[in-house]
């Protein structure tokens, strides 16, 4: 794969940065998805990862990556998370008030992804993105450790603890049942 | 392993890359030790709660050519069957009931299985299934007789090229950078590597991760008709009656964790019919890559046709054509080949261009009346309407044609039905 960037010819190296793209599309599309809230501009933002790797064409060797999908990965969250912080778009929901909707499974691509946010905003940033890496944009842990450029005991100690913390708030937040 | 180990290692069960032989001893702790069952499952249970079910994506990304709507239809069933066919890089975790005992073992074989074959070099099946050779891949006709479908697939470079050709009809070939469909009398089309040649087949190549979720929940977290039964060669998985009275038993040899057969069988008032079982499931077996992608024409020939569908110049038909209902448009194909003139509705027939000549035969002298208003229908991205067909000698039967707008320029395409 390494290879893949260092063709810098003129046409020839669009065929495999378009392969890893169309190769990786649907967890890099569903990844962004989850970022931003919605396909539209996951899309866009999948479309300017493209344009920013075309771009690495006519760099020196030494910029190049060494894990391209890692590093596509990479490239997207930079990208949405940039995208969230010009738009300010936080989600603050009080835990009692998200717990209350938790019990019922989410019907739309919507409600689900308000439900993961607020669980993960519940945690570390940290933590959350290894858990993104993880479920939506199904790379392993081996992958998420050269995404983060992190050690990989570290990943999947992240990934437990945001797990821990997830549960940790809904079961303190947990109301008892009263049965009439 | 004991507890401490256990806690250390128990993220692994979460990778989807953790090697089968720790994913086993953490099992077997699991199967020891109640609490730390009750740890994991309880972890599982956040998990699950994060992972995707709904998805714009997943909607969005729908088969491109779907059915001609007459057969049964055979989604969850088939696209487990096709994880172990094309033995798709996909990426399972999780793989768990919270509740099931039992059904763990078998998500556990299956998850493990599905490595197996993933890794493996090539592969090569020959199914006999009860299909139509010139449909789809996604629907089983239980009063049809068998036809073989011959698969082959290598792993070379982390691409995976394949072929699938339905005996004396469809066939699909992949080289790792496009799908090719091709076979008598059907239109050649070339599409990107993400085509849907092989309806739900390649739903999981598109989306595996969502798909393979949705299969999970299905059939081995909610659907408690999963059995895993142990023999001491073969662990074999029975899903009864999973999905639209389709039932599906996989066997694995317990000395490569391959799959080793696998059948399918329709379920109507307590009679069973076989609609899909394996003949041949080899693998590791050497395959000559020229035979493998041969193509009817070089892939560069100007007969292959585009399968985002027709391509129309801006102008006055466009307008009209984009404009058109589905009512309209299925009208519009009958007329022109009642009529003997298909090139009136050539935009809408681009899947069917070989075959003009034996459409305009078949329905000389035919008439077709009253269109029903486009009809809806779960599972399929396009519409269908209905109509009454008139045969010169008098014989009047109700037809239904499978219509699509999902290409480029959002036309009407015939996508079955005739």
């Amino acid at each position: 794969m390494k290879q893949l960037f260092n063709i810098t010819s003129s046409v020839q190296d669009k065929i495999p940065i378009d392969k890893l793209i169309e190769q990786h599309r649907p967890a890099l599309l569903q990844y962004a998805c989850y970022l931003l809230g919605n396909l539209e501009d996951a899309e866009d933002a999948v479309q300017d990862v493209y344009v920013q790797l075309h771009e690495y064409r006519v760099r020196p060797q030494s910029y190049l990556p060494s894990n391209p999908k890692a590093y596509l990965f990479r490239c997207l969250g930079n990208l949405c998370i940039s995208q969230l912080r010009k738009q300010k778009r936080t989600i603050f929901v009080a835990i009692d008030e998200a717990k209350a909707q938790f019990d019922q499974e989410p019907q739309t691509f919507e409600e689900e992804y308000q439900r993961a946010s607020r669980l993960l905003s519940q945690i570390p940033e940290e933590q959350a993105e290894v858990i993104r890496l993880r479920i939506y944009a199904d790379l392993s842990f081996a992958e998420i450790a050269d995404t983060l450029s992190l050690p990989l005991p570290t990943v999947k100690s992240r990934f437990l603890y945001g797990i821990q913390k997830i549960r940790s708030h809904m079961l303190a937040t947990s109301t008892p049942s009263f049965n009439f | 392993m004991n507890c401490k180990e256990f806690q250390d290692q128990m993220v692994n069960l979460f990778d989807k890359e953790c090697s089968p032989d720790v994913k086993a001893r953490l099992i077997t702790h699991m199967d020891e030790c109640a609490s730390c069952r009750a740890e994991y499952e309880s972890m599982l249970k956040y998990v699950d709660m994060l992972q995707p079910k709904h998805s714009p994506v997943w909607e969005s990304m729908s088969p491109k050519h779907s059915t001609n709507g007459l057969g049964h239809r055979l989604l969850r069933v088939a696209a487990s069957v096709a994880i172990f066919l094309l033995g798709v890089g996909v990426g399972i975790s999780n793989f768990f009931s919270q509740n099931a005992r039992a059904t763990d073992h078998a998500a556990f074989t299956l998850s493990q299985a599905i490595d197996n074959v993933r890794n493996v070099g090539s592969i090569h099946y020959v199914l006999k299934a009860r299909m139509k050779p010139n449909d789809n891949f996604a629907d089983f006709y239980p009063e049809l007789n068998f036809i073989n479908i011959d698969i082959k697939k290598v792993s070379l470079d982390g691409d995976a090229l394949w072929r699938i050709e339905k005996d004396g009809g469809r066939t699909v070939v992949c080289d790792g950078q496009h799908q090719y469909l091709f076979g008598d009398g059907i239109t050649p089309l070339v599409g990107s590597v993400n085509t849907g040649f092989l309806d739900q087949f390649a739903l999981l190549l598109l989306m595996p991760h969502e798909h393979i979720y949705y299969l999970q929940k299905k059939h081995f977290i909610n659907d408690k008709r999963t059995v895993l039964t142990q023999t001491e060669t073969e662990n074999i998985i029975t899903i009864n009656k999973a999905e639209n009275q389709y039932g599906l038993e996989m066997v694995f040899s317990k000395n490569d964790e391959l799959l080793r057969s696998i059948k399918v069988w329709h379920e109507e008032d307590g009679q069973k019919t076989t609609v899909l079982e394996s003949v041949i499931m080899d693998y590791n077996v050497s395959i000559d890559k020229a035979q493998l992608l041969a193509l009817p024409f070089p892939s560069d020939d100007s007969r292959w046709n585009s399968a985002q569908g027709p391509t129309l110049n801006f102008g006055k038909r466009l307008d009209r054509l984009q404009q058109e209902t589905a009512t309209h448009a299925a009208q519009r194909i009958m007329n022109a080949l009642i009529s003997g003139k298909p090139e009136k509705a050539s935009e809408a027939l681009y899947y069917y261009q070989g075959l003009m000549p034996k459409l305009v035969e078949m329905f000389k002298g035919c008439s077709a009346s009253q269109f029903s208003t486009p009809i809806i229908e779960d599972d399929y991205a396009g519409v269908f309407v209905r109509f009454k067909l008139a045969t010169p000698d008098g014989k009047v039967t109700n037809k239904r044609l499978a219509l699509r707008k999902d290409n480029k320029q959002q036309l009407w395409v015939l996508d079955g039905g005739i």
